[in-house]
This record gives C-alpha cells, structure tokens and sequence, in this order.
C-alpha cells in the first residue's frame, strides 16, 4: 500500500485569528502504481494534501503513512522525499544551474550517488520527458522554451526514482499540444517503472483519459471518488463545488436531461461520437 | 482602432541566431471589437501583444493607435494610457498592499487629482466586481480576483483599448470564469475593444474575431466559426478545434446532418433535439 490516510487533518495558524483548517478528516488509501487524479478548486485543500505525502507539512490530528514511512513531526524526511518526488506548479521557476545536465543531476550530486550513475540517470530522466540529452545537455535551461523548462524540472524529480510521483499542475500555462505529449510522457515513465502517480490538476479534462481513479477535494474533505467515468456522470455535484464540467460532459447531461439514453460516463470524444451516432441512428430519424 | 501595417519584430539571441518573432503582420482592430489571439507556446502572440502599446516598437511597418504611432516618442504616455495591458500572473502586477492602493497607482502616476482618483477607483472596483475587497490585502485574494484587481488599475487609467496576454493560464476554472465574464461585460457595457490572448480554444468562441497566429505570422483570421471550420490547418498547427465543434464535424463525416461550425454545448443540444 502506498498512501494510508487516517482522519488526516491539517490547520494553518493555529491559536490565532487566521486559523484556517486546510484539511478535515481526510480518510483516503492509494495503492502502489496507482494513477490517480487529486481535483478541486484553489482552496479545497489538494496542494495542502500532497504536502504531507513529501513530509513538507506534517498532521495536526490524524495518522498518514507513505511508503510504510509514518509522516509525524520527527520523521525523517531523507528517505521519505527519496521515495515521493514532489513537482511543485510552475517548477521551472526553480531551475538554476548553468546547463540542462547540472540541473537534472543537482538531487543526485547531493545524494552522493557515483559520477557514472548520475550520467546514466540524467539521461534516462531526460528521455523520458522527451528531451534529447545530447542535443540539450550543454544548453542554459533559461535558453529553452517553457514547455522545455517544464521538462527539464520534472527531469530533475525523476531521475531520482522516486516511488510516488506528484505533480502539482503540471500543465499548467502550456499549450494543449505540449500538455499532450507531457502527459503521454508521463503515462509512460509510470507504466515502464511502476511508480504510483499522483497529478493534482483543475482540469479533468486533461487528466481523465490517463487516471485509474479520480479523488475530488473540496473544502479540505474527499468531496467524491471514483472513476473518470463515474465522477464526470456527476456534472451537477461538480458545478456545485465550483469545478469545471468539461464541454463533452456538458452536452451529454443536457441530452440526458432531455430524456435521451445516453451513458453519463462518456470521457472522450470518440466515446461521444460512437454514442450519439447509436442514439441518432436508432429510432431518432434523421436529424 | 488599432492599425498594424506589414509589422515586423525580430529577436536577436546573439551573433547568428534572429529569431522573427513577428512577421508582415498586417490588421485592423476596430473600435468595440473582442479579438481572440490563438496560437501555441513560440508563435509570437506575446510580442505581438507588446506591439500594440509601444512596449516593443516595430522593426518594421508601423503600429498606430487612434492615428498615433507608437514610435512618435511625443505620444508614448497617451497611448500606454489608452491601450492597457494585463499579463498571466497576477502576482506580478500587484504592488500595494491594500487594494485600493494598488488600483489608484496607475491614476496617480497620470496625475488625476486626488478626488477623482477616489471615484475613479471605485468606478473600477465595481466594473470588475471587488469594491467590497477595497480594503483587502491582494495577496490574500484568490487568483481570479487578483487577476480582476489588476484590471481594475487598468481600467482606473481610463483606457479605450484592454489587451490581455494569457490572463487565465495561472487560474483555476472558476478563476477563469469570473476573468472572462468580467472582460465580456466590459466589451459589450462599456464598449472596451479587448484583445484576448490565448490558447484555450473555448476561449476564443465568444470573440467577435478569432486571429491564429504561427511562426509570427497570421495563419487565419475570420469569426470564430469561419475558423474553427478550418479543422485540417488548426491540427497542422497543433491546435485544438472546440470539441462541440470536432463532435459536430465527426458526426457530419458518419452521415449526419450537422454544420461544421457547432461552436456551443446549446447549439448542438438545438441541433440534435430541434
């Protein structure tokens, strides 16, 4: 078992006017090599949540174990963030070194791994996030593009072979194209190593055709949890708590709204095409 | 209006390396319009957003704002005045503490006597829907109303012109909702010509036009269903058609009899339940 989570509670500022409780009681159980989507708005908690996976923010009440490793106030962190890499939003800002290949192996310097290993593993970490180490090993990170930048900031978590991988937005700011092909990139790197994956994102669309299970986050609980496809049948719930139905799911609603059987838990596009062709083709004329 | 005539930017990275990031570009933006720039990550829509205010001036061709050129250093006040810019990250667009601060910066700088600047700052809070945060602190506020405070100091100077360059790629769904709400109503209230950029194709359905930009050239311009028709050339440039849109389309190539141009979730329920 990867993650086990028991009433995991966490509040900011205790014992002063600004107390907030980020997290109320969070039960949840993730599996080793699980792919698992983590949603909710700005403020529902999820970004408080995978904090503690890292051993960042430590609980106020309950119990969270990760890897078999209990994260309370004296645990220690080295072997716990060597298991769980944690890719912030926007890590590109956290780049720093003067070339590609210095800044993907910065972790690794520092554990103290050999100079062979660490070439071997910043080039794998490299290709793995789609990046050719021969052609950007020498580059400044500043020189590339964002999408690159992103890369190589995820290469740089990677080639630790980390257990757990967040990612905390991860697409955020890219273009569909480039957001694409990081996530296939991912979708990758966790079926070759089988790590779990965990991606916090506010939009599901992205995220749905990649995930075993969804875990919506509102108001610092578990708010719902399912599979892509149950939780994009609940398009009412998910409006309610100020998350994006994506468009698809939009229209099927509004066809089922009226009165027209088509299964609520279609994800893509094709799925659609195919449905509503049946639904067309039997019965309801030509349209 | 705003006239770009054959402009042209180039980038130069060092000795050999140029990079053009815009080129030939010529149009028309006209007084009231809501134009949607699209185009993916390098294809120079951001360079193209700093021509229009005189941040960048051309290297070639002219940019003009209400007859004034951006390279007549006599009018560069009076058309950063008229043509206000919003970037993607709210966080660095801020620099009061207090609300109000922040929004009355931008009329101080312009000299409006204090009174005004008071009525201006709560025309402008109101316009975006935060006067009752006037006392707040900025940081304190959720992305999406960070990015409406911004805004706000905007529209304090009083601008004719709002160009915003990505303004909802930092915020969550909800974020982005009450940012494109809040620009859609200035457009269509207050008669603000917006340009919009960026990559979310849902985006672009409300504008009154949509322009692709690639390899700083304009690859298509036209309403946004003239464009989004234009399925073959959006995937060549790695964009995404709305998906109502590619549903129509794929529903129309099965058989069925739907318009290449669905752009809505409620015109396609119209069309398939008339």
């Amino acid at each position: 078992m990867s993650i086990i989570a028991v009433n995991l509670t966490h509040v900011y500022s205790p014992d002063t006017p600004w107390t907030t409780k980020a997290l109320d009681q969070v039960n949840l159980e993730i599996q080793d090599g699980e792919v698992i989507g983590l949603i909710g708005h700005t403020g529902s908690g999820k970004s408080t949540l995978v904090q503690h996976f890292n051993g960042l923010l430590k609980p106020t009440a309950g119990t969270l174990h990760v890897q078999g490793i209990e994260v309370t106030k004296g645990v220690n962190l080295r072997p716990l963030r060597q298991k769980v890499g944690l890719v912030f939003q926007y890590p590109e800002h956290q780049l720093f070194e003067e070339n590609v290949a210095l800044d993907v192996a910065f972790g690794l310097k520092n554990i103290g791994l050999p100079r062979e290993e660490i070439q071997q593993r910043v080039e794998q970490a490299l290709s793995a996030v789609g990046i050719d180490y021969q052609r950007f090993k020498d580059r400044s990170p500043f020189e590339l593009s964002g999408g690159q930048m992103r890369r190589v900031a995820i290469a740089g978590v990677l080639a630790m072979e980390p257990e757990v991988l967040i990612l905390d937005e991860p697409t955020a700011g890219l273009d569909p194209h480039t957001r694409k092909d990081l996530l296939e990139h991912l979708r990758l790197v966790q079926k070759e190593r089988g790590i779990t994956l965990i991606i916090v994102s506010h939009s599901m669309d992205d995220i749905a055709a990649m995930v075993n299970r969804i875990l919506v986050m509102d108001k610092g609980k578990i708010a719902a949890q399912g599979s892509p496809g149950e939780i994009f049948s609940q398009g009412e719930k998910l409006r309610r708590i100020g998350l994006d139905v994506p468009p698809l799911t939009q229209l099927i609603l509004a066809l089922r709204a009226r009165g027209i059987d088509l299964p609520a838990d279609i994800l893509d596009l094709e799925e659609a095409r195919a449905a509503i062709g049946r639904w067309l083709r039997g019965g309801k004329g030509n349209v | 209006m705003i006239q770009l005539q054959d402009v042209s930017y180039s980038y130069q990275l060092d000795e050999e390396q140029v990079i053009n990031a815009v080129s030939d570009i010529s149009l028309t933006i006209e007084k009231g319009e809501f134009l949607v720039i699209i185009g993916h990550n390098g294809s120079g829509k951001s360079t193209l957003a700093k021509l229009l205010n005189g941040l960048l001036l051309p290297d070639k061709g002219m940019v003009s704002v209400d007859s004034m050129c951006t390279s007549d250093p006599e009018k560069y006040w009076q058309i950063r005045q008229q043509v206000g810019m919003v970037f993607q990250n709210p966080d660095n667009q801020l620099i009061a503490t207090i609300v109000e601060e922040d929004v009355a910066f931008g009329p101080e700088n312009l000299g409006v006597p204090p009174a005004e600047i008071v009525s201006r700052v709560e025309e402008s809070l109101s316009q975006v829907a935060m006067l009752e945060y006037r006392h707040h602190a900025p940081h304190l506020l959720s992305g999406g109303q960070k990015q409406r405070i911004a805004i706000a100091g905007i529209l304090a100077m009083r601008p004719q012109y709002l160009v915003l360059d990505e303004p909802t790629a930092m915020l969550d769904p909800q974020g982005r909702r009450e940012v494109m709400d809040t620009v859609s109503r200035l457009n269509r209230e207050e008669g603000i010509t917006v340009v919009w950029i960026t990559h979310h194709m849902e985006e672009a359905i409300r504008a009154h036009r949509v322009m692709v930009m690639e390899h700083g050239r304009m690859a298509a311009l036209g309403t946004p269903r003239e464009v989004f028709r234009q399925t073959e050339l959006l995937q060549s440039l790695h964009l995404d058609v709305p998906v109502i849109t590619r549903l129509g389309q794929l529903l129309a190539q099965d058989g069925f009899n739907l318009p290449a141009d669905v752009l809505t979730v409620e015109e396609m329920v119209n069309h398939l339940c008339p």
